[in-house]
């Protein structure tokens, strides 16, 4: 549902030989999919999380939810797990649909995808951009106020709405959905997944229980990617393991789905680790610290800054910033890898500085439209920056904006 | 089927106040429905507010006790934001409504003043037009219909609007207020909780009463009979835990006392990046960390106002959607610098430029 959370992996080196694999050996599953956990007993990491969650809906009046924390960590796994265990086995029967739908006044088509079983339906408002006001008050008002059918011995009295990312959806979507909440908690439960809670509003967010669910710790990685490889019946040694996990960064899907690319690219795995060592130092240390291939591509552009500051290598970072927009990267995760790499190159006495005038010029993206504008800003910026204080030990370069 | 979903309603709905006497704290307001209903008398009204303090809460049970059940959809509308409620509803939906006259049947034990009342809540999110078409119509129709505005941002209501009610302010409740409610909730549910644990969690909570009721009721499951402990308050409450926000202090003061020659920025870096990957709320922290560096020593007065400042400045930011990494940085940037040079004035008043 959530187009971007594959687009980073498809745009790595080799994706065709990748696809080829995965078609012709491993049945066209992602191995993501195809361990994600059922049910709550199964699920590996977080495990205080699983009691309560258990005895949640033990109790018969589940409240409204809301998960939140960072991508990758199994708030959507957590939510099926979670359904599975209130409903049983028919969640599992699910029908994705492609619907367009008229709505508002005058109306206006919008394309939805949702994903529908017998007690809940699943959608994702952000997907509809500028109308997710109107879905919110047209359909999922909808949904909400009707009474659940009866269904065999299952029934709870209530259905569920999942509302996907509800962060990324408008001010006036969320206050659309206050009243909602309340007038319908007698037929309806919402749950709802978000990265980031700051921008759900607070009123929104009294109104229901939040679970936070953190990154796993390291070890959790490792015995998940453990688990997945002696069910595929492959040896996976400790230091490639440990490599997947610092390269996953807490990102449980990213290291899964890295270990299934390793896997294609060379089997046993202690070849790739050889080929890596006799590489130049370099490229080693940057594939240690990046996955994809896009993620090597922001840390040569701070490569760049860091060794040259001047306006041909800014030329040159310009190319390669639109070879990641052509990628479709988002310009927020690049600001984020781009920043955090400067800050690791860089000298301690100018950090603080960077951290400000990335703050600055992230949230000028966000106000504005053209997002290479406010990178490049940002990055001739720390150019200057660094090139004052290198060659002033004095520096006054914050006296000057 | 039926019987059965009273039950299921959760402690928020359920123990939402029926009547305008069960109404806590709020007295004006209270003190003016409760005359409506004895004389008859009432102006349009406007309540304001923070949520969860009350103001729907106060329209509802006004409106259940002056209509009954049989005529009560056809005198009271009630619109929210889930509604559409643009300049095309307000000309023709409510002026449609508020038109229609009323019949003067009287039931026993109601109060069925002659005239109907539309509730339009959250109205801080009808745009700025539509709120301009509703003048009028509030003005014509005054003598068959009233209005009730609830909103949290009084200035959000254009003021031509805000002048034709009478406005209340609902305030935050105090602590005890909803001690004793969340006590009589407690009681009725037959579970023992000790009056300390109340206290923790309306302290988590600012006033807002609705989150500390949706606490408790949480905290009531995940404890699964067993007695609830602070622990799971705190597991279940949005606030971030004190020893992290402690920490961001006490690393700060680590690093500015160990000596100007090992400056340590890197340290805070790796705090923030473990923030996020916690998934607590950027918001939140600030929040917490304004709150706990007030009272504190170690920092002058100008060193605590240019946090402040910094504070505000990035609660901006992160409202108007700014990557919260970024941001997280770049306040433990100010932070940093803050500490480390207490002196240098002209520094820290340029630290608060935007």
């Amino acid at each position: 549902m959530k187009s971007s959370q594959y687009v980073h992996f498809f745009f790595s080196n080799e994706p065709l030989f990748f696809l080829e694999d995965l078609m012709t050996r491993q049945g066209g599953l992602l191995w993501v999919d195809k361990y994600r956990p059922k049910t709550l007993e199964t699920l590996d990491i977080h495990p205080e999380w699983t009691e309560k969650l258990a005895s949640l809906c033990e109790q018969g009046t589940l409240p409204h939810l809301l998960f939140y924390g960072p991508s990758g960590v199994g708030k959507r796994t957590r939510i099926y797990a979670l359904l599975r265990q209130v409903f049983g086995i028919a969640i599992e029967k699910r029908q994705v649909e492609h619907r367009f739908l008229k709505v508002g006044e005058p109306p206006k088509e919008v394309e939805l995808t949702t994903i529908t079983s017998a007690h809940h339906i699943e959608l994702c408002p952000a997907d509809v951009g500028y109308n997710d006001r109107l879905v919110i008050q047209e359909i999922v008002k909808e949904i909400a106020s009707s009474k659940p059918i009866e269904l065999g011995n299952v029934h709870r009295g209530y259905k569920v709405v999942v509302l996907h990312d509800i962060d990324e959806v408008s001010k006036q979507a969320q206050q659309a959905l206050r009243r909602t909440m309340e007038k319908y908690t007698s037929c309806c439960r919402i749950i709802m997944s978000a990265e980031s809670v700051t921008r759900v509003m607070e009123p929104i967010r009294s109104r229901c229980l939040g679970i936070r669910i953190p990154c796993p710790k390291k070890e959790e990685i490792e015995q998940v990617l453990q688990k997945i490889a002696k069910k595929e019946g492959l040896v996976l040694p400790d230091c490639y393991a440990n490599q997947l996990v610092t390269q996953s960064k807490g990102n449980l899907r990213k290291a899964i789905l890295l270990l299934q690319v390793g896997r294609a690219i060379a089997y046993p795995f202690s070849q790739q680790q050889q080929k890596k060592n006799e590489e130049e130092e370099e490229s080693w240390i940057s594939s240690q610290e990046t996955g994809w291939d896009w993620e090597r591509l922001c840390y040569d552009i701070a490569n760049i800054v860091i060794r040259e500051q001047n306006p041909k290598q800014l030329c040159n970072i310009r190319n390669k910033l639109y070879e990641l927009f052509c990628h479709a990267i988002p310009g927020d995760m690049i600001f984020r890898k781009i920043t955090l790499h400067l800050l690791r190159m860089m000298d301690e006495e100018v950090a603080p500085q960077v951290c400000h005038w990335a703050a600055h010029y992230e949230y000028g993206m966000k106000r504005g439209s053209k997002e290479i504008f406010h990178l490049e800003a940002f990055l001739a910026k720390v150019m200057y920056i660094y090139y004052s204080h290198i060659h002033t030990q004095y520096s006054m370069a914050w006296m000057d904006d | 089927m039926a019987p059965s979903l009273p039950e299921e309603l959760p402690w928020v709905e359920k123990y939402r106040p029926n009547k305008i006497k069960d109404l806590v704290y709020q007295q004006e307001a209270a003190q003016l429905l409760h005359n409506c209903l004895t004389s008859g008398n009432l102006p349009h009204c406007l309540f304001y507010g923070p949520p969860g303090t009350g103001k729907t809460s106060a329209a509802l049970a006004f409106c259940k006790e002056l209509f009954p059940p049989e005529i009560y959809k056809d005198r009271v509308l009630e619109l929210n934001a889930s509604d559409e409620r643009g300049i095309k509803v307000v000309r023709e939906k409510i002026k449609r409504f508020a038109q229609g006259s009323v019949s003067s049947a009287q039931f026993e034990g109601f109060p069925c003043p002659p005239f109907k009342i539309i509730i339009l809540d959250e109205a801080d999110a009808i745009t700025p037009d539509a709120q301009t078409a509703l003048r009028r119509t509030m003005e014509q129709f005054s003598k068959i219909t009233r209005f009730f505005l609830l909103c949290n941002y009084v200035t959000r209501v254009i003021d031509p609007l805000a002048s034709r009610c009478a406005k209340f302010r609902f305030r935050s409740l105090p602590m005890q207020l909803q001690v004793d409610r969340l006590r009589y909730i407690v009681d009725q549910e037959g579970i023992m909780v000790s009056d300390d644990i109340l206290q923790t969690l309306t302290s988590c909570c600012n006033g807002d009463l609705r989150r500390a009721i949706m606490t408790l009721e949480s905290a009531y499951c995940l404890a699964r009979g067993s007695n609830i402990t602070d622990e799971i308050i705190n597991s279940v409450t949005w606030r971030v835990p004190d020893h992290v926000i402690s920490q961001i202090d006490s690393n700060c003061l680590k690093i500015c006392s160990s000596g100007e020659n090992t400056l340590q920025f890197s340290e805070l870096r790796n705090m923030a990046i473990e923030f996020i990957n916690n998934g607590y709320p950027v918001s939140e922290i600030i929040y917490q960390l304004c709150e706990a560096l007030i009272p504190v020593n170690h920092l002058n007065k100008l060193q605590k106002s240019v946090i402040m400042i910094k504070f505000a400045q990035a609660e901006k930011m992160l409202i108007d959607g700014s990557d919260e990494l970024l941001v997280l940085m770049d306040i433990f940037g100010v932070l940093f610098q803050v500490y480390n040079e207490p002196d240098n004035v002209e520094k820290l008043i340029w630290l608060t430029r935007n």
